[in-house]
């Protein structure tokens, strides 16, 4: 055996299971729909390559994500599958596994999530368990990393402990799957049943993988027949003698002690209220941005910043005057690559901050819930809380946000869902609040942000709203999200997940934004005159002035604006590097400078400009990836250009009038 | 000496900058699969593009 995969329902914990494996991290949510590709790892305890796949409920898809698992199962070789199942949902679970119990590969049940079940009273007798299913059933828990010895015993035991399952159905639809069978001669021997079921069950993987061999109007025809003689839909019949297998299993190996009414039932009460849902979100989030900016990031920034504009910035060009370096190399270093990726890492600290503030939302299971208020808010703006998923991911970044609109069913729900997720207000966008807001708006730092994040909500579901009356009209699908269980967050798992969101921040300043600093010192230091220009007559004022016209009902029509505005195109983060390196100071003094090109006014319209005018480069290779197709693409690039530009000149217009 | 120094300096930051940069864009233009760290060991092909969502905007 060389090959295992990785199946069971959404948010189980597979993720977590597989990153105990393979000792990798893979981001894990605690939502439903987090994987929505396959991952591959290597399970070094055993020899062996394990693939994570995204969680379905059956091996019959209806959305994009349960595809994959099928066609994998279909398309690829595997030798064994690990089965995760979560105890406390064990009926629905079921479901699944005699899907995957039929196709007659060697399977081993990872029952995890016992303590939940524990805290509502059921406890699974899994000796019971494994005699009826005739497969090794493993205890564990995927977050803790306990029972996984059990899993590596019983993969090693695997030929002892295999039988092989059958569920017999009513003889008129086993004569059928005889017929059927019979026909898939090229199907390996123990996979046909499975195939010829599923078949029956008209799942849409299998019947697009028989649809190129020459007997498949035979296939079809035995299908239609049988249904006739049933006299009821055959998936119904499966199901139903599926249902009271389950439901024999259930009574004989689960037990279901009366326990209290749950005090997760009651929170939930409380956060999923119609009426007090909303408010305690919009709490929730001020108070993340209260922490961000006021109580721990800015203080912890500005040391930061203290040491790149002072003790570093010093150190080297004293290091590079020893070494004879030119002015214009301690030019490059000191006004080009510290001040461009200085001016962005001092704000680490705030991203770290609100990281770990999502992480632990997440985490502790109340972001599913934040789906579940949104839905009915949602539902009148023509998509459904399940939208609102993707958009909370867009918070982090938008490309996985882009990416996270999989889950989505419908396909103009999931082209509406990827068009507006840009719109959410992702972290590189913060440091060019930040930077803004010590400038502008000292004492209502974290207000402004938090409007900004609003804003961002608010605009996403307005352009819906016409998008979904107009170019993409729109009949919408049920919502159906399970809430995940509260748990109190691992440390942990909270600090791994706020430094993978995190490092991607180091990992830009390395790269794209050291490049884009030193890209926009060069054009800033050279110009039609020569080198070492004013920076007035530099290319880079000449590139930023041209488009900064554009600007000027809005109040802030200068080059700088311009140029920077174009910067951020390559990351948003770059609009901070280039804002540093064009005013040539540090971020301290930068904020004074830049009160002569900004009022508070213009400064807020330029941060609301920012947050909508173009999803950035990553982004829309995202989209164009998503949705294929060179229209939609350049359509969800551009027209965020203009409703960033109304929106703006509202904000503008308005200020002006009030002020 | 002095300007060995300052052309090998200059250089490296420049080359640097400039390598980063067309391969972040060559790598961001190509979508998630590029950017992907599974990317070297994922020998399959479920990295595809969503195919009902390509039905629908190519319509």
């Amino acid at each position: 055996m060389s090959r295992l995969a990785l199946i069971g329902n959404p948010n189980i914990g597979k993720t977590s299971l597989f990153n105990t494996l393979t000792n990798s991290y893979e981001y894990v949510g605690n939502w439903s729909g987090v994987t929505v590709e396959k991952k591959v790892g290597q399970v070094k305890k055993l020899q062996k390559e394990i693939i994570d796949l995204p969680g379905v409920y059956t091996l019959n898809p209806i959305s994009r994500d349960e595809s994959v698992v099928t066609s994998f199962l279909l398309e690829d070789q595997v030798d064994g599958i690990l089965n995760i199942i979560d105890a406390s949902n064990f009926e629905r679970n079921m479901q699944l596994t005699i899907d995957i119990l039929e196709l007659r590969k060697p399977v081993f049940i990872c029952l995890n999530m016992i303590d939940v079940a524990k805290k509502k009273g059921i406890s699974i007798d899994v000796e019971k368990l494994q005699r009826f299913l005739g497969v090794p059933v493993i205890p564990i828990s995927a977050r803790t990393g306990k029972g996984v010895e059990g899993i590596y015993a019983a993969i090693q035991d695997s030929d002892r402990t295999q039988q092989r399952f059958t569920l017999t159905y009513d003889d008129l639809i086993e004569e059928g799957i005889s017929k059927i069978e019979a026909l898939l001669q090229h199907i390996p021997e123990e996979q046909r049943r499975w195939c010829t079921i599923q078949f029956l069950m008209e799942n849409e993987a299998v019947d697009a993988y028989l649809k190129e061999k020459e007997y498949f109007e035979k296939l079809v025809a035995i299908r239609t027949a049988l249904e006739k003689q049933l006299g009821e839909p055959l998936n119904k019949a499966i199901a139903k003698k599926r249902d009271l297998y389950i439901s024999t299993i259930y009574s004989e190996v689960v037990i279901q002690e009366k326990s209290e009414r749950q005090w997760s039932e009651k929170i939930d009460k409380i956060l999923t209220h119609p009426i007090l849902g909303v408010p305690i979100f919009l709490a929730l989030m001020f108070l993340m941005f209260q922490a961000t900016f006021a109580w721990i990031g800015t203080p912890l920034s500005d040391l930061l910043d203290g040491f790149v504009s002072g003790t570093l910035t010093e150190t080297v060009t004293n290091g590079l005057k020893a070494i004879g370096a030119a002015p214009f190399i301690i030019n490059l270093i000191c006004d080009g690559i510290i001040a461009g990726v200085g001016g962005v890492l001092v704000f680490i600290p705030q991203i770290f901050v609100l990281f770990f503030f999502i992480s632990l939302l997440e985490d502790s299971g109340y972001m599913a819930r934040i789906a579940v208020v949104m839905d009915r808010l949602m539902e009148f703006f023509g998509l459904n809380g399940k939208a609102f998923i993707p958009m909370i991911v867009s918070f982090g970044c938008n490309v996985p946000g882009v990416m996270a609109a999989r889950t989505i069913e419908q396909p103009r729900e999931r082209l509406l869902t990827i068009l507006v997720a840009p719109f959410m207000s992702c972290s590189a966008r913060l440091p060019v609040y930040a930077l803004f807001g010590a400038a502008f708006f000292t004492e209502h730092q974290s207000l402004v942000v938090f409007s900004l994040y609003i804003m961002g909500i608010v605009i996403a579901l307005i352009v819906t709203k016409i998008l979904s009356m107009t170019i993409l009209k729109n009949e919408t699908s049920v919502f159906i999200v399970e809430l995940p269980a509260y748990h109190v967050p691992q440390l942990k798992t909270l600090w791994r997940s706020t430094w993978e969101k995190g490092k991607g921040f180091f990992r830009k300043a390395g790269t794209i934004i050291f490049a884009g600093s030193v890209i926009i010192w060069l054009l800033s230091y050279l110009g039609p005159h020569g080198a070492n220009v004013n920076m007035d007559e530099s290319f880079l004022a000449m590139i930023g002035g041209a488009f900064g016209v554009l600007f000027i009902p809005l109040g802030f029509g200068t080059w700088q604006a311009g140029a920077s505005l174009i910067a951020g195109f390559l990351a948003k983060e770059v609009i901070v590097s280039t804002m540093a390196i064009i005013y040539g100071v540090s971020e301290g003094v930068l904020s004074s400078t830049m009160t002569t090109h900004f009022t508070a006014l213009s400064a807020y319209t330029f941060l609301a400009f920012v947050l909508l005018y173009m999803p950035c480069l990553a982004t829309v290779g995202a989209i164009k990836r998503e949705t294929q197709s060179v229209k939609w693409t350049l359509f969800a690039t551009l027209y965020p250009f203009v409703v960033a530009y109304i929106i703006a000149l509202i904000i503008y217009g308005i200020g002006n009038l009030l002020m | 000496m002095t300007l060995l120094v300052n052309i090998l300096i200059g250089s490296i930051i420049f080359g640097y900058a400039g390598i980063t940069l067309y391969k972040s864009i060559k790598k961001q233009k190509k979508g998630k699969c590029a950017a992907c760290s599974l990317q070297k060991s994922c020998s399959t092909n479920t990295c595809a593009p969503p195919s009902k969502l390509k039905d629908f905007t190519q319509k």
